[in-house]
Protein backbone atom coordinates (compact mmCIF):
# COMPACT_ATOMS: atom_id res chain seq x y z
CA UNK A 1 0.00 0.00 0.00
CA UNK A 2 1.53 3.51 -1.22
CA UNK A 3 1.85 5.46 1.94
CA UNK A 4 -0.44 8.45 0.45
CA UNK A 5 -3.47 5.98 0.23
CA UNK A 6 -5.05 7.24 3.74
CA UNK A 7 -3.75 11.14 3.42
CA UNK A 8 -6.14 14.00 3.48
CA UNK A 9 -3.79 15.59 0.85
CA UNK A 10 -5.23 12.58 -1.70
CA UNK A 11 -8.39 12.04 -0.07
CA UNK A 12 -9.47 15.47 -0.23
CA UNK A 13 -9.47 16.42 -3.85
CA UNK A 14 -10.49 12.81 -4.63
CA UNK A 15 -13.81 13.27 -2.46
CA UNK A 16 -14.16 16.99 -4.28
CA UNK A 17 -13.54 15.69 -7.67
CA UNK A 18 -15.92 12.65 -7.22
CA UNK A 19 -18.62 14.77 -6.18
CA UNK A 20 -17.80 17.17 -9.18
CA UNK A 21 -17.36 14.16 -11.57
CA UNK A 22 -20.97 12.63 -10.54
CA UNK A 23 -22.36 16.16 -11.00
CA UNK A 24 -20.35 16.82 -14.44
CA UNK A 25 -21.86 13.50 -16.26
CA UNK A 26 -25.76 14.79 -16.61
CA UNK A 27 -24.03 18.01 -17.53
CA UNK A 28 -21.64 16.52 -20.25
CA UNK A 29 -24.36 14.75 -21.85
CA UNK A 30 -26.56 17.44 -22.15
CA UNK A 31 -23.62 19.57 -23.35
CA UNK A 32 -22.85 16.37 -25.69
CA UNK A 33 -26.28 15.97 -27.16
CA UNK A 34 -26.66 19.57 -27.82
CA UNK A 35 -23.57 20.05 -29.32
CA UNK A 36 -22.23 22.74 -27.71
CA UNK A 37 -18.81 21.36 -26.28
CA UNK A 38 -17.22 24.65 -27.36
CA UNK A 39 -19.79 26.40 -25.45
CA UNK A 40 -18.52 25.11 -22.11
CA UNK A 41 -14.69 26.17 -23.45
CA UNK A 42 -15.84 29.94 -23.77
CA UNK A 43 -17.65 29.91 -20.25
CA UNK A 44 -14.20 28.30 -18.97
CA UNK A 45 -11.90 30.85 -20.22
CA UNK A 46 -14.15 33.92 -19.71
CA UNK A 47 -13.76 32.84 -16.11
CA UNK A 48 -10.10 33.83 -15.85
CA UNK A 49 -10.97 38.32 -16.31
CA UNK A 50 -13.48 37.16 -13.91
CA UNK A 51 -11.06 35.61 -11.39
CA UNK A 52 -8.53 38.10 -11.72
CA UNK A 53 -10.99 41.07 -11.02
CA UNK A 54 -12.18 39.55 -7.94
CA UNK A 55 -8.73 38.79 -6.68
CA UNK A 56 -7.97 42.58 -7.08
CA UNK A 57 -11.41 43.42 -5.23
CA UNK A 58 -10.17 41.09 -2.88
CA UNK A 59 -13.70 39.13 -3.72
CA UNK A 60 -13.40 35.12 -3.78
CA UNK A 61 -12.25 33.89 -7.05
CA UNK A 62 -15.08 31.54 -7.12
CA UNK A 63 -17.43 34.69 -7.16
CA UNK A 64 -15.57 36.37 -10.25
CA UNK A 65 -15.74 33.24 -12.17
CA UNK A 66 -19.30 32.44 -11.77
CA UNK A 67 -20.51 35.87 -12.67
CA UNK A 68 -18.06 36.35 -15.61
CA UNK A 69 -19.88 32.91 -17.03
CA UNK A 70 -23.25 33.85 -15.82
CA UNK A 71 -23.45 36.87 -17.79
CA UNK A 72 -21.53 35.64 -20.95
CA UNK A 73 -24.68 32.88 -21.00
CA UNK A 74 -27.35 34.98 -20.33
CA UNK A 75 -25.83 37.34 -23.20
CA UNK A 76 -25.25 34.13 -25.48
CA UNK A 77 -28.43 32.07 -24.24
CA UNK A 78 -30.12 35.60 -25.60
CA UNK A 79 -28.43 36.41 -28.62
CA UNK A 80 -27.86 32.97 -29.95
CA UNK A 81 -30.33 32.72 -32.64
CA UNK A 82 -30.46 36.10 -34.45
CA UNK A 83 -28.12 34.32 -37.38
CA UNK A 84 -25.52 36.54 -38.87
CA UNK A 85 -21.71 35.48 -37.48
CA UNK A 86 -21.58 31.98 -37.02
CA UNK A 87 -21.97 30.90 -33.62
CA UNK A 88 -18.65 28.82 -33.66
CA UNK A 89 -16.48 32.01 -34.45
CA UNK A 90 -18.30 33.87 -32.12
CA UNK A 91 -17.54 31.29 -29.31
CA UNK A 92 -13.99 31.76 -30.01
CA UNK A 93 -13.54 35.28 -29.81
CA UNK A 94 -14.90 35.40 -27.01
CA UNK A 95 -12.87 32.23 -25.24
CA UNK A 96 -9.72 33.77 -26.45
CA UNK A 97 -9.97 37.70 -25.37
CA UNK A 98 -11.64 36.65 -22.35
CA UNK A 99 -8.49 34.19 -21.79
CA UNK A 100 -5.58 37.27 -22.80
CA UNK A 101 -8.20 39.89 -21.04
CA UNK A 102 -7.51 37.59 -17.87
CA UNK A 103 -3.84 37.36 -17.80
CA UNK A 104 -3.57 41.39 -18.99
CA UNK A 105 -5.61 42.47 -15.77
CA UNK A 106 -3.63 39.75 -13.81
CA UNK A 107 -0.54 41.42 -15.12
CA UNK A 108 -1.27 44.85 -14.87
CA UNK A 109 -1.99 43.94 -11.03
CA UNK A 110 1.68 43.95 -9.28
CA UNK A 111 0.46 43.83 -6.33
CA UNK A 112 -0.95 40.16 -6.72
CA UNK A 113 1.41 37.33 -6.09
CA UNK A 114 -0.79 34.49 -8.47
CA UNK A 115 0.43 32.04 -10.41
CA UNK A 116 -1.30 31.84 -13.72
CA UNK A 117 -0.28 27.97 -14.06
CA UNK A 118 -2.42 27.33 -11.49
CA UNK A 119 -5.23 29.19 -12.65
CA UNK A 120 -4.50 27.31 -15.99
CA UNK A 121 -4.34 24.02 -15.14
CA UNK A 122 -5.89 23.59 -11.48
CA UNK A 123 -4.18 23.32 -8.00
CA UNK A 124 -6.58 20.87 -6.86
CA UNK A 125 -3.90 19.66 -3.79
CA UNK A 126 -4.36 22.88 -2.65
CA UNK A 127 -7.41 22.39 -1.18
CA UNK A 128 -8.47 23.28 2.13
CA UNK A 129 -11.30 21.16 4.18
CA UNK A 130 -13.79 24.06 3.51
CA UNK A 131 -13.59 23.56 0.18
CA UNK A 132 -14.15 19.91 -0.18
CA UNK A 133 -17.47 20.38 1.85
CA UNK A 134 -18.75 23.69 0.13
CA UNK A 135 -18.00 21.75 -3.17
CA UNK A 136 -19.84 18.26 -2.23
CA UNK A 137 -22.79 20.51 -0.96
CA UNK A 138 -22.90 22.36 -3.74
CA UNK A 139 -22.72 19.37 -6.24
CA UNK A 140 -25.60 17.49 -4.28
CA UNK A 141 -27.80 20.76 -4.55
CA UNK A 142 -26.80 22.00 -8.56
CA UNK A 143 -27.70 17.87 -8.58
CA UNK A 144 -30.91 18.10 -6.80
CA UNK A 145 -31.89 21.24 -9.13
CA UNK A 146 -30.76 19.04 -12.34
CA UNK A 147 -33.02 16.19 -11.47
CA UNK A 148 -36.18 18.42 -11.07
CA UNK A 149 -35.85 19.93 -14.76
CA UNK A 150 -34.08 17.16 -16.53
CA UNK A 151 -36.94 16.00 -18.39
CA UNK A 152 -37.47 19.14 -20.37
CA UNK A 153 -34.18 19.77 -20.53
CA UNK A 154 -33.49 16.80 -22.64
CA UNK A 155 -37.04 17.71 -24.51
CA UNK A 156 -35.49 20.85 -25.24
CA UNK A 157 -32.13 19.35 -26.61
CA UNK A 158 -34.33 16.70 -28.44
CA UNK A 159 -36.41 18.86 -30.49
CA UNK A 160 -37.05 22.28 -29.77
CA UNK A 161 -40.15 23.24 -31.48
CA UNK A 162 -42.00 20.27 -30.29
CA UNK A 163 -40.89 21.21 -26.33
CA UNK A 164 -42.42 24.98 -26.69
CA UNK A 165 -45.33 23.96 -28.62
CA UNK A 166 -46.05 21.41 -25.65
CA UNK A 167 -45.82 24.45 -23.36
CA UNK A 168 -42.07 24.77 -22.25
CA UNK A 169 -40.59 28.09 -21.51
CA UNK A 170 -37.10 27.16 -23.95
CA UNK A 171 -35.67 30.73 -23.07
CA UNK A 172 -36.05 29.76 -19.53
CA UNK A 173 -34.56 26.34 -19.16
CA UNK A 174 -31.39 27.48 -21.47
CA UNK A 175 -31.37 30.37 -18.92
CA UNK A 176 -31.22 27.59 -15.71
CA UNK A 177 -28.77 25.37 -18.34
CA UNK A 178 -26.03 27.87 -19.31
CA UNK A 179 -26.26 29.22 -15.37
CA UNK A 180 -25.64 26.11 -14.36
CA UNK A 181 -23.09 25.01 -16.39
CA UNK A 182 -21.46 28.35 -15.55
CA UNK A 183 -21.50 27.65 -12.14
CA UNK A 184 -19.85 24.09 -12.67
CA UNK A 185 -17.23 25.81 -14.22
CA UNK A 186 -16.55 27.96 -11.63
CA UNK A 187 -17.02 24.95 -8.83
CA UNK A 188 -14.54 22.74 -11.29
CA UNK A 189 -12.13 25.00 -12.08
CA UNK A 190 -9.78 23.88 -8.64
CA UNK A 191 -9.78 20.87 -9.79
CA UNK A 192 -8.22 21.18 -13.83
CA UNK A 193 -7.81 24.81 -14.38
CA UNK A 194 -9.49 26.74 -16.75
CA UNK A 195 -8.13 25.16 -19.97
CA UNK A 196 -9.26 21.77 -18.83
CA UNK A 197 -12.71 22.22 -17.21
CA UNK A 198 -14.68 21.19 -20.04
CA UNK A 199 -12.38 17.79 -20.38
CA UNK A 200 -14.72 16.90 -17.14
CA UNK A 201 -17.49 17.56 -18.65
CA UNK A 202 -17.25 16.58 -22.16
CA UNK A 203 -14.47 13.27 -22.30
CA UNK A 204 -16.86 10.98 -19.94
CA UNK A 205 -20.01 12.03 -21.59
CA UNK A 206 -18.72 11.44 -25.10
CA UNK A 207 -17.03 7.86 -23.61
CA UNK A 208 -20.10 6.78 -22.50
CA UNK A 209 -22.60 7.36 -25.52
CA UNK A 210 -21.80 4.34 -27.05
CA UNK A 211 -23.24 2.29 -24.59
CA UNK A 212 -25.93 4.48 -23.33
CA UNK A 213 -29.73 3.29 -24.56
CA UNK A 214 -31.62 5.91 -22.36
CA UNK A 215 -30.80 9.67 -20.81
CA UNK A 216 -30.14 8.09 -17.74
CA UNK A 217 -28.11 5.91 -18.41
CA UNK A 218 -25.77 7.75 -20.28
CA UNK A 219 -25.73 10.37 -17.29
CA UNK A 220 -24.84 7.18 -14.85
CA UNK A 221 -22.06 5.63 -17.43
CA UNK A 222 -20.61 9.33 -17.99
CA UNK A 223 -20.46 9.66 -13.91
CA UNK A 224 -18.42 5.99 -13.70
CA UNK A 225 -15.98 7.22 -16.47
CA UNK A 226 -15.84 10.73 -14.87
CA UNK A 227 -15.34 9.13 -11.11
CA UNK A 228 -12.81 6.47 -12.74
CA UNK A 229 -10.96 9.01 -14.31
CA UNK A 230 -10.59 11.18 -11.46
CA UNK A 231 -9.73 8.30 -9.08
CA UNK A 232 -6.83 6.87 -11.00
CA UNK A 233 -6.13 10.11 -12.72
CA UNK A 234 -5.22 11.42 -8.67
CA UNK A 235 -3.55 8.13 -7.91
CA UNK A 236 -1.52 8.45 -11.33
CA UNK A 237 -0.43 11.81 -10.00
CA UNK A 238 0.43 10.58 -6.55
CA UNK A 239 2.14 8.09 -7.49
CA UNK A 240 4.51 9.28 -10.26
CA UNK A 241 3.90 12.81 -9.76
CA UNK A 242 2.48 13.39 -12.87
CA UNK A 243 0.32 16.94 -13.01
CA UNK A 244 -3.31 16.14 -11.31
CA UNK A 245 -5.34 18.31 -13.56
CA UNK A 246 -3.63 16.59 -16.93
CA UNK A 247 -3.72 12.99 -15.13
CA UNK A 248 -7.32 13.22 -15.09
CA UNK A 249 -7.67 14.36 -18.58
CA UNK A 250 -5.43 11.73 -19.68
CA UNK A 251 -7.52 8.49 -18.10
CA UNK A 252 -10.61 10.29 -19.52
CA UNK A 253 -9.37 10.09 -22.92
CA UNK A 254 -8.22 6.57 -22.38
CA UNK A 255 -11.53 5.71 -21.67
CA UNK A 256 -12.94 7.69 -24.52
CA UNK A 257 -10.76 5.88 -27.25
CA UNK A 258 -11.11 2.21 -25.31
CA UNK A 259 -15.31 3.12 -25.73
CA UNK A 260 -14.76 4.13 -29.41
CA UNK A 261 -12.71 0.90 -29.75
CA UNK A 262 -15.11 -1.62 -28.47
CA UNK A 263 -18.12 -0.09 -30.58
CA UNK A 264 -16.19 -0.29 -33.73
CA UNK A 265 -14.71 -4.07 -32.99
CA UNK A 266 -18.97 -4.46 -31.73
CA UNK A 267 -20.27 -3.64 -36.02
CA UNK B 1 -61.61 43.71 -26.70
CA UNK B 2 -62.62 41.46 -29.69
CA UNK B 3 -65.34 39.43 -29.69
CA UNK B 4 -65.39 36.21 -28.34
CA UNK B 5 -64.87 33.24 -31.28
CA UNK B 6 -67.54 31.48 -32.21
CA UNK B 7 -67.59 28.20 -30.49
CA UNK B 8 -66.88 26.28 -33.70
CA UNK B 9 -63.79 27.82 -34.66
CA UNK B 10 -60.64 26.18 -32.96
CA UNK B 11 -58.09 29.10 -34.43
CA UNK B 12 -57.92 32.22 -35.93
CA UNK B 13 -55.25 34.45 -37.95
CA UNK B 14 -55.98 37.32 -39.21
CA UNK B 15 -54.10 39.85 -41.29
CA UNK B 16 -50.89 37.98 -40.66
CA UNK B 17 -48.10 39.37 -42.03
CA UNK B 18 -44.44 37.99 -41.84
CA UNK B 19 -41.38 39.25 -42.99
CA UNK B 20 -37.59 37.99 -42.59
CA UNK B 21 -34.46 39.69 -43.42
CA UNK B 22 -36.34 42.60 -45.46
CA UNK B 23 -37.79 40.09 -47.28
CA UNK B 24 -41.83 39.62 -47.22
CA UNK B 25 -42.89 35.79 -46.32
CA UNK B 26 -46.38 36.64 -45.66
CA UNK B 27 -48.98 38.90 -46.21
CA UNK B 28 -52.33 40.12 -45.14
CA UNK B 29 -53.27 35.96 -44.74
CA UNK B 30 -56.05 35.12 -43.03
CA UNK B 31 -57.46 32.05 -41.73
CA UNK B 32 -59.67 29.83 -39.31
CA UNK B 33 -59.66 26.17 -38.86
CA UNK B 34 -63.02 25.50 -37.30
CA UNK B 35 -63.81 22.07 -35.02
CA UNK B 36 -63.30 18.59 -37.11
CA UNK B 37 -62.52 20.47 -40.04
CA UNK B 38 -59.17 19.16 -42.11
CA UNK B 39 -57.64 21.98 -44.04
CA UNK B 40 -54.70 22.09 -46.39
CA UNK B 41 -52.23 24.41 -47.36
CA UNK B 42 -50.73 24.17 -50.75
CA UNK B 43 -48.06 26.17 -52.58
CA UNK B 44 -44.83 26.54 -54.35
CA UNK B 45 -41.53 26.32 -52.53
CA UNK B 46 -40.91 29.66 -50.58
CA UNK B 47 -44.96 30.54 -50.52
CA UNK B 48 -44.58 30.58 -46.79
CA UNK B 49 -46.14 27.62 -46.38
CA UNK B 50 -44.07 26.79 -43.59
CA UNK B 51 -43.78 29.69 -41.35
CA UNK B 52 -48.04 30.02 -41.09
CA UNK B 53 -48.02 26.71 -39.81
CA UNK B 54 -45.19 27.54 -37.20
CA UNK B 55 -47.47 31.11 -36.83
CA UNK B 56 -50.71 29.06 -36.39
CA UNK B 57 -48.15 26.51 -33.63
CA UNK B 58 -47.25 29.80 -31.88
CA UNK B 59 -43.69 28.66 -32.55
CA UNK B 60 -43.31 32.51 -34.64
CA UNK B 61 -44.78 35.79 -33.86
CA UNK B 62 -45.73 37.28 -37.07
CA UNK B 63 -44.73 41.16 -37.69
CA UNK B 64 -48.65 42.16 -37.91
CA UNK B 65 -52.01 40.88 -37.25
CA UNK B 66 -53.37 38.66 -34.70
CA UNK B 67 -53.66 34.67 -33.67
CA UNK B 68 -56.60 33.78 -31.65
CA UNK B 69 -57.24 30.31 -30.11
CA UNK B 70 -60.06 29.00 -28.43
CA UNK B 71 -59.41 28.95 -24.64
CA UNK B 72 -57.58 26.15 -23.72
CA UNK B 73 -56.84 24.77 -26.93
CA UNK B 74 -54.26 21.71 -27.18
CA UNK B 75 -51.85 22.21 -30.03
CA UNK B 76 -50.38 18.94 -31.57
CA UNK B 77 -47.98 19.71 -34.28
CA UNK B 78 -45.99 17.59 -36.24
CA UNK B 79 -42.56 19.14 -38.26
CA UNK B 80 -41.49 17.74 -41.15
CA UNK B 81 -38.74 16.07 -39.20
CA UNK B 82 -35.57 16.20 -36.04
CA UNK B 83 -33.52 19.43 -37.16
CA UNK B 84 -30.29 17.17 -37.04
CA UNK B 85 -30.02 13.40 -36.29
CA UNK B 86 -31.19 12.80 -32.56
CA UNK B 87 -28.34 12.38 -30.18
CA UNK B 88 -29.93 11.71 -27.40
CA UNK B 89 -29.88 8.32 -26.68
CA UNK B 90 -33.77 7.73 -26.20
CA UNK B 91 -36.04 4.47 -27.10
CA UNK B 92 -39.35 5.90 -28.93
CA UNK B 93 -41.27 4.64 -25.60
CA UNK B 94 -39.49 7.21 -23.66
CA UNK B 95 -39.42 9.58 -26.57
CA UNK B 96 -43.12 9.98 -26.10
CA UNK B 97 -42.87 10.29 -22.26
CA UNK B 98 -41.06 13.45 -22.58
CA UNK B 99 -44.13 15.85 -22.92
CA UNK B 100 -46.06 14.06 -20.20
CA UNK B 101 -45.62 10.49 -19.05
CA UNK B 102 -47.89 8.06 -20.41
CA UNK B 103 -49.50 4.93 -19.42
CA UNK B 104 -48.24 2.04 -21.19
CA UNK B 105 -51.82 1.45 -22.80
CA UNK B 106 -51.86 5.08 -23.70
CA UNK B 107 -48.54 4.80 -25.44
CA UNK B 108 -49.03 1.90 -27.19
CA UNK B 109 -52.42 3.00 -28.59
CA UNK B 110 -50.89 6.46 -30.11
CA UNK B 111 -48.19 3.97 -31.54
CA UNK B 112 -50.73 1.99 -33.42
CA UNK B 113 -52.90 4.27 -34.93
CA UNK B 114 -49.52 4.92 -36.88
CA UNK B 115 -49.00 1.34 -37.30
CA UNK B 116 -45.83 2.34 -35.61
CA UNK B 117 -46.48 0.08 -32.57
CA UNK B 118 -43.31 -2.57 -33.25
CA UNK B 119 -41.27 0.73 -32.74
CA UNK B 120 -41.73 0.94 -29.28
CA UNK B 121 -38.40 -0.16 -28.07
CA UNK B 122 -36.53 0.69 -30.94
CA UNK B 123 -33.71 4.17 -30.19
CA UNK B 124 -35.21 6.98 -31.95
CA UNK B 125 -31.34 7.78 -33.66
CA UNK B 126 -32.29 3.92 -35.61
CA UNK B 127 -35.52 4.88 -37.44
CA UNK B 128 -35.87 5.64 -40.91
CA UNK B 129 -37.20 9.26 -41.73
CA UNK B 130 -40.74 7.61 -42.45
CA UNK B 131 -40.73 5.36 -39.00
CA UNK B 132 -38.93 8.98 -37.39
CA UNK B 133 -42.75 10.55 -39.29
CA UNK B 134 -44.63 8.34 -37.80
CA UNK B 135 -43.61 8.27 -33.98
CA UNK B 136 -43.91 12.41 -34.31
CA UNK B 137 -47.54 11.85 -35.37
CA UNK B 138 -47.96 9.41 -32.71
CA UNK B 139 -46.65 11.48 -30.15
CA UNK B 140 -48.64 14.81 -31.57
CA UNK B 141 -51.95 12.23 -30.60
CA UNK B 142 -50.90 11.05 -27.47
CA UNK B 143 -51.30 14.61 -26.65
CA UNK B 144 -55.04 14.32 -26.91
CA UNK B 145 -54.89 17.75 -29.83
CA UNK B 146 -57.73 19.71 -30.12
CA UNK B 147 -55.64 21.29 -33.35
CA UNK B 148 -53.48 18.70 -35.41
CA UNK B 149 -50.94 20.76 -37.16
CA UNK B 150 -49.29 18.99 -39.80
CA UNK B 151 -46.62 20.26 -41.60
CA UNK B 152 -45.69 17.61 -44.94
CA UNK B 153 -46.82 14.83 -42.84
CA UNK B 154 -45.89 12.44 -45.60
CA UNK B 155 -42.19 13.56 -46.03
CA UNK B 156 -40.01 10.67 -46.03
CA UNK B 157 -42.75 8.05 -46.75
CA UNK B 158 -43.32 5.84 -49.15
CA UNK B 159 -46.21 5.97 -51.54
CA UNK B 160 -47.87 2.66 -49.88
CA UNK B 161 -47.90 4.80 -46.57
CA UNK B 162 -48.96 8.13 -47.81
CA UNK B 163 -51.90 7.20 -49.17
CA UNK B 164 -52.52 4.82 -45.64
CA UNK B 165 -51.80 8.08 -43.40
CA UNK B 166 -53.83 10.39 -45.57
CA UNK B 167 -56.83 7.47 -45.35
CA UNK B 168 -56.28 7.33 -42.14
CA UNK B 169 -56.27 11.02 -41.01
CA UNK B 170 -60.52 11.58 -41.82
CA UNK B 171 -60.61 8.46 -39.66
CA UNK B 172 -59.06 9.81 -36.87
CA UNK B 173 -60.61 13.32 -37.63
CA UNK B 174 -63.93 11.69 -36.63
CA UNK B 175 -62.58 9.39 -33.74
CA UNK B 176 -61.22 11.99 -31.98
CA UNK B 177 -62.82 15.15 -33.32
CA UNK B 178 -60.15 17.43 -33.95
CA UNK B 179 -59.41 19.80 -36.83
CA UNK B 180 -56.18 19.31 -38.86
CA UNK B 181 -54.32 22.20 -40.10
CA UNK B 182 -51.97 20.55 -42.93
CA UNK B 183 -49.48 21.52 -44.97
CA UNK B 184 -49.29 19.45 -47.99
CA UNK B 185 -47.01 19.12 -51.35
CA UNK B 186 -49.22 17.01 -53.89
CA UNK B 187 -52.68 17.43 -54.81
CA UNK B 188 -54.30 13.88 -55.39
CA UNK B 189 -53.70 13.87 -51.75
CA UNK B 190 -55.93 17.21 -50.81
CA UNK B 191 -58.31 15.87 -53.17
CA UNK B 192 -58.76 12.82 -50.89
CA UNK B 193 -58.62 13.70 -47.01
CA UNK B 194 -59.32 17.61 -46.66
CA UNK B 195 -62.74 19.21 -46.78
CA UNK B 196 -60.76 22.63 -47.42
CA UNK B 197 -57.89 23.82 -49.50
CA UNK B 198 -55.88 27.03 -49.39
CA UNK B 199 -53.65 27.98 -52.12
CA UNK B 200 -50.97 30.23 -50.67
CA UNK B 201 -48.31 32.24 -52.53
CA UNK B 202 -47.13 34.80 -49.57
CA UNK B 203 -50.65 35.58 -49.54
CA UNK B 204 -53.92 33.47 -50.26
CA UNK B 205 -54.85 33.19 -53.41
CA UNK B 206 -57.75 31.12 -53.64
CA UNK B 207 -59.79 28.66 -51.29
CA UNK B 208 -62.57 26.16 -51.25
CA UNK B 209 -63.81 22.88 -51.25
CA UNK B 210 -61.10 20.46 -53.01
CA UNK B 211 -63.28 20.08 -56.16
CA UNK B 212 -63.45 24.00 -56.36
CA UNK B 213 -60.52 24.65 -56.40
CA UNK B 214 -59.10 21.90 -58.93
CA UNK B 215 -61.90 23.94 -61.19
CA UNK B 216 -60.41 27.34 -60.48
CA UNK B 217 -57.16 28.42 -62.54
CA UNK B 218 -55.95 30.79 -60.32
CA UNK B 219 -55.15 27.18 -58.66
CA UNK B 220 -52.80 26.64 -61.80
CA UNK B 221 -51.58 30.57 -62.33
CA UNK B 222 -50.42 30.11 -58.06
CA UNK B 223 -47.32 28.03 -59.92
CA UNK B 224 -46.48 30.84 -62.46
CA UNK B 225 -44.75 28.93 -65.36
CA UNK B 226 -46.72 28.01 -68.27
CA UNK B 227 -45.20 24.27 -67.74
CA UNK B 228 -47.60 24.23 -64.50
CA UNK B 229 -50.33 22.96 -66.90
CA UNK B 230 -48.73 19.66 -66.68
CA UNK B 231 -50.40 20.27 -63.62
CA UNK B 232 -53.53 18.61 -64.91
CA UNK B 233 -51.63 16.10 -66.17
CA UNK B 234 -51.79 13.62 -62.76
CA UNK B 235 -54.72 15.85 -61.42
CA UNK B 236 -57.01 14.65 -64.11
CA UNK B 237 -55.68 10.78 -63.19
CA UNK B 238 -56.20 10.72 -59.33
CA UNK B 239 -55.09 6.89 -58.42
CA UNK B 240 -51.07 8.08 -60.32
CA UNK B 241 -48.87 8.55 -57.60
CA UNK B 242 -47.58 12.51 -58.15
CA UNK B 243 -43.89 11.19 -58.69
CA UNK B 244 -44.21 9.19 -61.86
CA UNK B 245 -44.19 12.28 -63.33
CA UNK B 246 -41.16 12.49 -63.74
CA UNK B 247 -41.66 10.14 -66.58
CA UNK B 248 -43.80 12.72 -68.77
CA UNK B 249 -41.62 15.69 -68.74
CA UNK B 250 -38.08 15.13 -68.52
CA UNK B 251 -36.00 16.65 -65.56
CA UNK B 252 -38.45 19.85 -65.14
CA UNK B 253 -40.97 18.92 -62.66
CA UNK B 254 -40.69 21.46 -59.84
CA UNK B 255 -43.56 23.26 -61.20
CA UNK B 256 -46.09 20.06 -60.61
CA UNK B 257 -44.72 19.14 -57.33
CA UNK B 258 -46.37 21.83 -55.47
CA UNK B 259 -44.18 21.89 -53.28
Amino acid sequence: MPTWIDDPLFLRPLAAGLALAVLGAPLGCLVVWRRIAFFGETLAHVALPGIAVALIAGLPPFAGAAAAGLITACLLALSSRDGGTGMDAILATLAHVGLSAGLIILSLNGAIRFDPMSLLFGDILALAPGDVLSTAAACVGGGLALALIWRRLVFLTLHRDLARVSGLPDRLYDILFLAGLAGYVALAMKLVGVLLVTSLLVIPAAAAQPFARTPEGAALKSALFAGGAVLIGLMLSFAWDWPTGPAIVAVGGFFFAAGRLATVRRH
Amino acid sequence: MEAPLPPDILISLRAIRLSRGGQSILEDVDLDVSRREILTIVGPNGAGKTSLARVAAGLIRPQGGSVRRAPGLRVGYVPQDFPADPTVPISVRRFLDLPRRLSDAAAADALDMMSAAHLTKKPLARLSGGERQRVLIALALAGKPDLLILDEPSKGLDPVSENDLYARLPQLRDRFGFGVLMISHDLHVVMAATDRVICLNRCISCQGSPQDIDAIAAFRNLFSDPESANLALYHHRPHMHPHSHDDDHGGETDHADLD
